[in-house]
């Protein structure tokens, strides 16, 4: 056959990305016999995913621009490797115009789409341009080249309110704003711009009109060089936080199949409109009376390919290589066929109950139950640091079920055993959403997390769980000190022969403060005092019990008891480190308690009011005051940047600024002074 | 296996009468002790308490509960000290006791303030000079938890002259190497002054701390100075300008996570531990024993059945079991550490006591520590046993006791009348721990016998005078007499008296040994072979 010889060939692929993605590009290309090169920051070095490459190239760098972003650094690594194809993932280079052509002038092959193609539908304007002209319909708004501030406030007005502010280059809602009145328009406009800069290195915006209660819609499509474009079925994003997607699905509960057939062509001719090549997703928005507009093409694989693989059977990433390698589609993909539901949820490390800040910490437990139907695309495991220099996301959770009903309780049951310590998660709120009645009955759109949860979803622990979770923090610590006893192991821990009280050990939850007393009957029995309740004795006992299998890998710090409380047994997970101990209950609460120390180091020093602290370890992107300069209260001060976002140090009372103790670019710690305000 | 020694059988049945009976009557007396310990922890009272905590300080024993190391045991001793004595309240206003700190077995003792400010009365410091025994005798690091008025001026010269003990015990342990560490709450003066004086460590609290040798109101009568509390014998003082003290602690608190601190810089390292491995719990309830004993030391039990309820895995070694069976002797471990067990089945004849000899030379000859299960209405009288040598034979065994060197533990069962008590390791014969159960029993010999003998002598006077007997009279006075007895036998009337190191619930005895075990394994455990002069 003479397509042979017109081949690239194709042997051994550098993986641009980190991570989940990383790690499933890995084993694909594992599976299908290619050889494997990764390349990490810094920061990552010892990262789990890269253990799965044959050979890993340190591009050093810590924050992004300077690792995964760099060009050079990455086209290097190829070379030095004789990587001949370069797998991009999803973020960091995956949809740079410059990265893509880069590769094609250094004969590389770039898994994924053209230069050119990149190139327009990279940009909002062009690409609805183009996709016009293929009879697509689009969102009414703005997308031209004017782009100074003035204009597109004039711009805004004349959409009228609601509207979205979007980056041109961008996904994923950064630099992204929705905005309902005039309020801080030149702040907001200029804060998008800077976001769209700093995560695409383009900070052209656009605007369009706001569709209320809209849906999500995405059709999956492949295009190969023959100039054959298939759809591979849609995915619903729906269910998004600040205009990110975290529970996706497929197929989508809100098509027709004559709505699905009419949305599947259309991406179909947004793909021809460019003569796309390889994977690529093409975004619709869905409005609640049946209209639908195209919104933008992702030239890239998508974070949530993995429900469209669940549901049709297919590894998206082999057929990439496969087209990429100038395979045809029709020799390669039989027509695919939807079976059953597959639901994504996204693990964020993040606390929606303050707004989603990311959270950074070590993982001290990473735990996820293997059940049928259950996938997990993880780039982390327990000992895992979760840094502010990349997307807190920490894994996808896929659950497969021949029903949307079974698909979600699969996703629930997962969600609800899953033990995740050590950073603050959305694991609650995911589990929430899933278990929502509304959710189950498909009635989904962008707004419905806000609408159901609100802005900071909090999910508050009732003190009778803070206590349960308490004594089992007592008992299993006092089991774990037990464990390494001296001086007459076999006695009773605690004996008085004068018995007075009990050992006494006080825990702190979030919320509550617990003072407990407890006795050793022996044998993991005990009998327990909660110290505001003092007339109540309530007898323990602690067993060890059998944890169910896990998809992850087993920690030896943490330890599954069955904890009897009077007439109630309860499964349980606890890991105790020196920062506190995790409790996760099989009822899906996960707490974490500070032992309160018996000996607390004096204090030298205690926060002063005056004082503006960053609200988290990041970077300082902005000062926007001088000293002497009078300030109102809630006036912008510092813009900190972390884990990719802004946070705004804001004034806590109206004064003077008398110092400012920080430089741009230096790195702060949470709750590290910034600027002190002096009350007039 | 580790031990491959005999499982002892049991013969009890729970389901009997006199087990029954016998369950009850213990059960009296344990809620007897339970009631004089609470007493113990009641301090000066309520009132005193009270005063005491709105000056925002810890009680003493919150203090000692914060200086333990957490899940730690803590077993008191002489806890009854005072009790029933007048004048004096029920732990004698120290509470001292072996506990872990900082994972080190250590002696601490401290001052109640509740209690008359912690003045020293005799009793207190009788207790407090068996509590430095103990440290001394054990190897332990002693803390010591200070906050004293001083001396009980009224009743000085009870304590005064014996009272320099204990500064000279002070040095002679820091001597043996065995470091003292004195953490001063409140007053410690003139010669309580030499308390942190003579320790190797000194913590004070900040503002609350007062040591000084006089007084301000004593320093403006002799020299005409005049001064205040802090400028004379102030924590700031010491610890910066006379280094009387080492450390300033900010707080009560502060102090006590100091002394910890100190215990843990150490190095300490007990010569013996023993091997860790699964150690067995008996195989039999130790709440059968309330069952098994007789309050009435008339009625004779086994001791086996015993020895079953506290060794590791019920399994017990014997030696001799044929001869001399009057004195149980054999090998045994608890809580892992081996031991050789003495315990008495009946009065002590020639053959036993020569056995017990015999057992105490081997015991040292393999450096085993040893353990009396002292149960004893003495040695066997009557012609033949005279002319037998009972008494060249129980001073064998009293000889073998005396010169011993391995620790040794005496749990006092029942009776312990006569030279028995001394055969058995009484309290004059130093065992490392030795501690009663409520039923025991302690005298010369018991009431009615005494009252008895005090009959024989009087009949046999007034005859030699030949005078009539006041029958009445002589009724009366041997009620009386025996009432006495019987009342200042009694194991709470010996406790108070400081003639053991506490009352023990009997369920808790293998507990409370295996405790004295590891702490006497502070120091080496070295039998020896030379003995007094045998006479055969």
């Amino acid at each position: 056959m003479n397509w042979v010889q017109t081949m690239p060939v194709l042997r051994k692929i550098l993986v641009a990305n980190r991570g989940e993605i990383a790690r499933r590009i890995f084993v694909t290309c594992r599976r299908l016999g290619f050889s494997t090169v990764g390349i990490t920051s810094d920061v990552d070095r010892f990262a789990p995913h890269l253990s799965l490459a044959d050979e890993v190239v340190q591009i050093g760098g810590t924050d992004s621009q300077s690792s995964y972003l760099s060009i050079d650094k990455i086209v290097d690594a190829a070379r030095k490797t004789g990587a001949d194809a370069i797998h991009p993932g999803y973020g960091f280079l995956a949809e740079n115009t410059a990265f893509a052509q880069r590769c094609e002038d250094e004969g590389i092959l770039f898994i994924g789409p053209s230069a050119e193609t990149i190139r327009v539908m990279g940009s909002k304007i062009l690409s609805k341009q183009r996709v016009s002209a293929f009879g697509v319909p689009t969102i009414p708004g703005y997308a031209g080249p004017r782009q100074d501030t003035a204009f597109l406030v004039e711009t805004i007005r004349d959409v009228g309110f609601p509207c979205l502010i979007k980056a041109s280059a961008g996904g994923g809602g950064k630099g992204m704003r929705r905005l309902d009145d005039d309020y801080d328009l030149v702040e907001q406009i200029e804060m998008s711009r800077r976001e769209a800069e700093k995560a695409f290195g383009d900070g052209t915006l656009f605007i369009e009109r706001w569709i209320d209660r809209p849906r999500h819609i995405e059709v999956q499509i492949l295009g190969d060089v023959f100039g054959n474009v298939v759809h591979l079925f849609e995915r619903e994003c729906s269910i998004q936080r600040r205009h990110q997607k975290i529970v996706e699905e497929s197929p989508s509960s809100a098509l027709s199949p004559e709505l699905r057939s009419d949305i599947c062509q259309a991406a179909i001719n947004v793909a021809r409109s460019v003569s796309y090549v390889n994977a690529g997703t093409v975004e619709f928005v869905l409005a609640p009376n049946g209209e639908w507009y195209f919104l933008e093409m992702n030239t890239r694989l998508q974070v949530e390919h993995p429900v469209t693989e669940m549901v049709l059977g297919l590894d998206l990433v082999e057929l990439q290589l496969l087209v990429a390698q100038g395979r045809s589609l029709a020799d390669i993909l039989p027509p695919p066929v939807q079976r059953g539901v597959a639901i994504e949820c996204r693990l964020y490390a993040e606390d929606p109950a303050v707004g989603y800040l990311p959270s950074i910490g070590t993982l001290v437990d990473w735990y996820i139950p293997s059940f049928e139907g259950i996938r997990l695309d993880s780039g982390v495991e327990t000992g895992s640091e979760v840094s502010v220099y990349y997307d807190p996301m920490l894994a996808k959770l896929v659950a497969w079920g021949p029903d949307r009903a079974v698909a979600a309780r699969r996703m629930a049951t997962a969600l609800r055993y899953s033990s995740i310590c050590g950073v603050s998660t959305n694991r609650q709120l995911l589990h929430a959403i899933v278990s929502h009645p509304l959710y189950g009955t498909g009635e989904i759109h962008t707004g419905f997390l806000e609408e159901q949860f609100g802005l900071r979803p909090a999910f508050d622990l009732s003190r009778q769980m803070c206590v349960r979770a308490a004594i089992l923090a007592a008992a299993a610590g006092h089991q774990q000190r037990q464990r390494g006893k001296q001086h007459v192991p076999g006695l009773i821990s605690g004996y008085r022969n004068n018995r007075g009280v009990g050992q006494q050990v006080t825990f702190l939850t979030q919320e509550h403060v617990i003072s407990l007393e407890y006795i050793d009957l022996g044998a993991g029995k005990f009998e327990f005092r909660v110290n505001d309740d003092a007339e109540m004795r309530r007898m323990v006992q602690l067993r060890e019990a059998v944890e169910a299998p896990s998809i992850t890998e087993a920690n030896s710090q943490a330890r599954t008891w069955s904890l009897t409380i009077d007439h109630l047994t309860i499964q349980t997970r606890v890991v105790i480190t020196e920062q506190g101990t995790y409790v996760r209950f099989a009822t899906g609460e996960l707490i974490v308690l500070r032992e309160q120390p018996r000996f607390p180091e004096q204090s030298t020093s205690h926060q002063l009011d005056n004082r503006c602290v960053s609200p988290m370890p990041g970077k300082v992107a902005q000062i926007h005051v001088a000293v002497g300069q009078s300030v109102s209260a809630g006036d912008l001060l510092v813009t900190i940047e972390a884990m990719k976002m802004e946070h705004a140090v804001r004034a806590p009372h109206a004064g003077v600024v008398q110092e400012i103790l920080v430089l741009v670019s230096d790195q702060v710690a949470a709750h590290q002074p910034v600027v002190v305000v002096a009350e007039p | 296996m580790r031990q491959p020694f005999v499982l002892l059988p049991t013969s009890v049945d729970p389901r009997s009468s006199v087990y029954q009976q016998n369950h009850r009557k213990n059960t009296e007396s344990i809620a007897e002790l339970t009631k004089a310990l609470a007493a113990a922890r009641e301090g000066g009272g309520a009132k005193y308490i009270e005063r005491h905590r709105e000056r925002g300080k810890l009680l003493a024993r919150e203090r000692i509960e914060l200086l333990l190391d957490r899940d730690s045991y803590f077993l008191e001793l002489c806890a009854l000290a005072g009790h029933g004595i007048r004048g004096v309240t029920t732990g004698a206003g120290v509470i001292g006791g072996v506990g872990l700190v900082s994972g080190v077995e250590c002696l601490i003792t401290a001052n109640d303030p509740t209690v008359k400010g912690g003045a020293i009365n005799e009793i207190a410091l009788q207790k407090s000079l068996r509590l430095g025994e103990i440290a001394v005798n054990n190897h332990l690091p002693a803390i010591s938890l200070t906050e004293s008025a001083g001396a009980d001026l009224p009743n000085q010269s009870k304590i005064f002259v014996p009272g320099g003990a204990t500064f000279r015990g002070l040095t002679q342990r820091s001597k043996q190497r065995v470091p003292t560490i004195c953490l001063v709450f409140g007053s410690s003066t003139a010669g309580g002054a030499y308390l942190p004086g003579m320790s190797d460590y000194v913590v004070m609290v900040d503002k609350q701390a007062q040591v000084y040798l006089a007084g301000p109101p004593l320093v403006r009568m002799a020299t005409g100075e005049i001064s205040d509390h802090e400028e004379l014998g102030g924590a700031r003082m010491h610890s910066q300008v006379s280094g009387v003290s080492d450390y300033l602690a900010a707080n009560e608190v502060d102090a006590i996570r100091l002394g910890r601190e100190i215990v843990a810089h150490l190095n300490w390292k007990k010569p013996y531990e023993p091997e860790p491995g699964d150690v067995k719990p008996p195989l039999y309830d130790a709440d059968e024993l309330l069952g098994i004993v007789s309050p009435d030391h008339r009625i004779p039990y086994d001791v086996r059945e015993v020895i079953a309820r506290v060794v590791d895995g019920s399994r017990f070694s014997e030696f001799k079991p044929l001869y001399g069976s009057t004195l149980v002797c054999g090998w045994a471990h608890i809580h892992g550490y081996p031991v050789g067990i003495l315990g008495n089945n009946g009065i002590l004849f020639s053959e036993s006591a020569n056995k017990g000899a015999q057992f105490i030379a081997l015991c040292n000859q393999i450096s085993v520590p040893l353990l009396f299960f002292q149960n004893i209405t003495g040695f066997m009288v009557g012609r033949q046993y005279e002319e037998q040598g009972i008494i060249k034979n129980g001073a064998k065994l009293i000889n073998a006791v005396s010169n011993s060197e391995v620790p040794a533990i005496t749990i006092m069962l029942g009776a312990s009348y006569g030279a028995g008590n001394y055969g058995m390791n009484g309290r004059a014969y130093q065992p490392r721990f030795l501690f009663t159960w409520p039923t025991h029993r302690i005298a010369v010999m018991g009431g009615e016998q005494l009252a008895g003998v005090l009959e024989i002598i009087q009949r046999e006077a007034a005859e030699k005078k030949g005078e009539p007997i006041d029958e009445k009279q002589l009724t009366m006075a041997k009620a009386m007499i025996q009432h006495q007895i019987d009342q200042e036998s009694t194991a709470m009337f010996a406790s108070a008296r400081i003639w053991d190191d506490g009352v023990i619930d009997p369920r808790d005895t293998r507990t409370v040994i295996g405790i004295s075990l590891s702490a006497a394994c502070n120091t080496p455990v070295v039998g020896t072979t030379s003995w007094g002069v045998f006479r055969h």
